[in-house]
């Protein structure tokens, strides 16, 4: 069929030409095709060749999940931010509600809780004002509630000594010492019976959900430990704090969030609680130094 | 079945298909392939593709204006003839009617992807196919072909040539169709399709010419 013998020249230098088969793939895929044919009998339809190079779709998939992995962290980020201040609260009362968590039916009470007693006892010479709206727990609504009244200063002589969070255990546990009077205390030995009545005296003030009125006996009981002078108490007071391990912290709170959270209470305007978690820091980080734009809350605070 | 599956064993196999396969492998065993296929024969497929895909895929990959559309219409053209199957009519014989599928499904990619160039594979050209030859070996010196190994300034001389004349050069030699088929599968008269092999056989003779 060729036109003539002369192009036979020309037809064996275009078969050595060099002429690409179909990749093997493709060959497998269009024999599968036509088998799947014969045997579904359905129709087949196009198929791609080759895998195309289209990176919408997984360039669209890895944006979505940088997106979605972004505002993840934000938002716990964010949220990290909200829960601070509860945290700080939470801190705050930690000194209480540790002691709170013992049985009810315990027979004798900890040492510690003999101090709290004393603590508690000291601290009620000024009487503070009633607030009956307020019961005495250490949850952390009521925590959050506290944070947001303005906090009743204490005695101007023991305000440099008295470790703020230690005021407010001792706030919470005044209507408790109201139910010792210091007299009955101080006039009876260390008993058992006088131990199991202490420790029962002391129960309505430590549990958290307990009502304060039922805490609180009658008000001529208080009028003996009224009759302190504060002169008296506050080296009591002071020294009893003095020996008092540092209060419990979070156990996960560490030395940069508890920083980041100074910061975000001096940009709130909250300096006061800033110096006092500067302090509490220092206390439990010694040997972490607080930032150069820090180190004025813990030098304003060494000032009498 | 034994018959065709003994003479297409004959043919050497999937690797050894000659450019010029009708020699060994006679046309109507491709319409027995292609009818025991739409009988249900799965194999017989399987021959044909074997016997065809070489020579189908080497001429689109010369006469496709792009390189990224060959697999993709050599995949159509067969699952055209899978999907086909059941209305195959053994009229003309299996190349012509494969080849056609191929042809067809690459105007129908070119006219839907870069209608621009669809004028060169139509029966559009009206330029004297002559005078372009000898314009195109003036543009293209033997001294500047000298240089080059022979297979590769073919190859360069087959693809300026213009689609018409390549497309008929192709059908002749790499699917072996004669004139006649050539013809009705292009859809032209016979002495075009014969005009244009012989225009495109001159460019080609003084390329290789050129070189050696």
């Amino acid at each position: 069929m060729k036109p003539d013998d002369d192009d036979k020249a020309l037809s064996q230098a275009y078969a050595a030409l060099e002429h690409p088969l179909p990749p093997p793939t493709l060959d497998s895929a269009i024999l599968a095709a036509a088998r799947s044919a014969v045997q579904d009998g359905a129709k087949v339809i196009p198929f791609p060749a080759r895998p195309r190079r289209n990176w919408g779709v997984p360039l669209g998939l890895a944006a979505t999940v940088m997106l979605a992995l972004g505002i993840s962290l934000q938002l716990r980020d964010s949220e990290e931010t909200r829960l601070d201040e509860p945290m700080l609260a939470a801190e705050m009362s930690a000194p209480i509600a540790a002691p709170a968590a013992p049985p009810a039916d315990a027979a004798v009470g900890s040492k510690d809780e003999m101090k709290l007693e004393s603590a508690s006892t000291v601290a009620a010479a000024p009487p503070p004002p009633p607030q009956p709206e307020e019961p005495v727990t250490s949850s952390a609504p009521a925590a959050r509630q506290r944070l947001a009244q303005p906090r009743q200063a204490p005695p101007a002589e023991m305000r440099p000594a008295m470790e703020p969070g230690l005021m407010e255990s001792a706030e919470q546990a005044a209507p408790a010492a109201l139910a010792a009077p210091e007299p009955i205390r101080e006039a009876e030995s260390v008993t058992g019976d006088a131990m199991a009545r202490q420790e029962k005296r002391s129960q309505p003030a430590l549990a958290p959900a307990a009502p304060a009125p039922q805490a609180m006996p009658a008000p001529a009981a208080a009028k003996p430990a009224a009759g302190r002078s504060q002169e008296q108490t506050a080296p009591a007071l002071r020294k009893m704090l003095e020996s008092m391990p540092p209060p419990a912290t979070k156990p996960d709170a560490t030395p940069e969030r508890w920083i980041t959270s100074i910061r975000q209470l001096l940009e709130v305007g909250k300096e006061e609680e800033a110096r006092r978690q500067a302090r509490l820091l220092q206390q439990r980080w010694p040997d972490h130094p607080l930032p150069r734009e820090l180190r004025y809350l813990l030098e304003d605070a060494a000032q009498p | 079945m034994e018959g065709y599956h003994s003479s297409m064993d004959s043919a050497g196999g999937e690797s050894g298909i000659p450019l010029h396969s009708p020699a060994m492998q006679p046309a109507h065993d491709d319409t027995a392939l292609m009818l025991a296929y739409a009988g249900g024969e799965a194999v017989a497929f399987e021959r044909l593709y074997a016997l065809h895909k070489a020579g189908l895929y080497g001429f689109l990959h010369r006469q496709s204006p792009r390189t990224a559309w060959v697999d993709d219409v050599f995949q159509e053209t067969w699952l055209a003839v899978v999907n086909a199957r059941h209305d195959y009519r053994p009229t003309a014989s299996f190349r012509t009617w494969l080849f056609g599928i191929a042809r067809n499904k690459l105007i129908d990619r070119i006219r839907l992807k870069e209608p621009a160039l669809l004028g060169d594979f139509l029966n559009e050209d009206d330029e004297d196919p002559l005078a372009r030859v000898a314009a195109d070996s003036r543009q293209e010196p033997a001294s500047r072909l000298a240089g080059k190994q022979a297979g590769q300034a073919l190859d360069t001389a087959l693809r300026a040539l213009p689609a018409v004349q390549r497309e008929v050069f192709l059908l002749r030699e790499q699917a072996d169709m004669s004139l006649e088929d050539i013809a009705a599968l292009t859809g032209v008269p016979m002495e075009t399709a014969k005009s244009r092999l012989r225009y495109a056989v001159a460019k080609l003779k003084a390329t290789l010419a050129g070189v050696s």
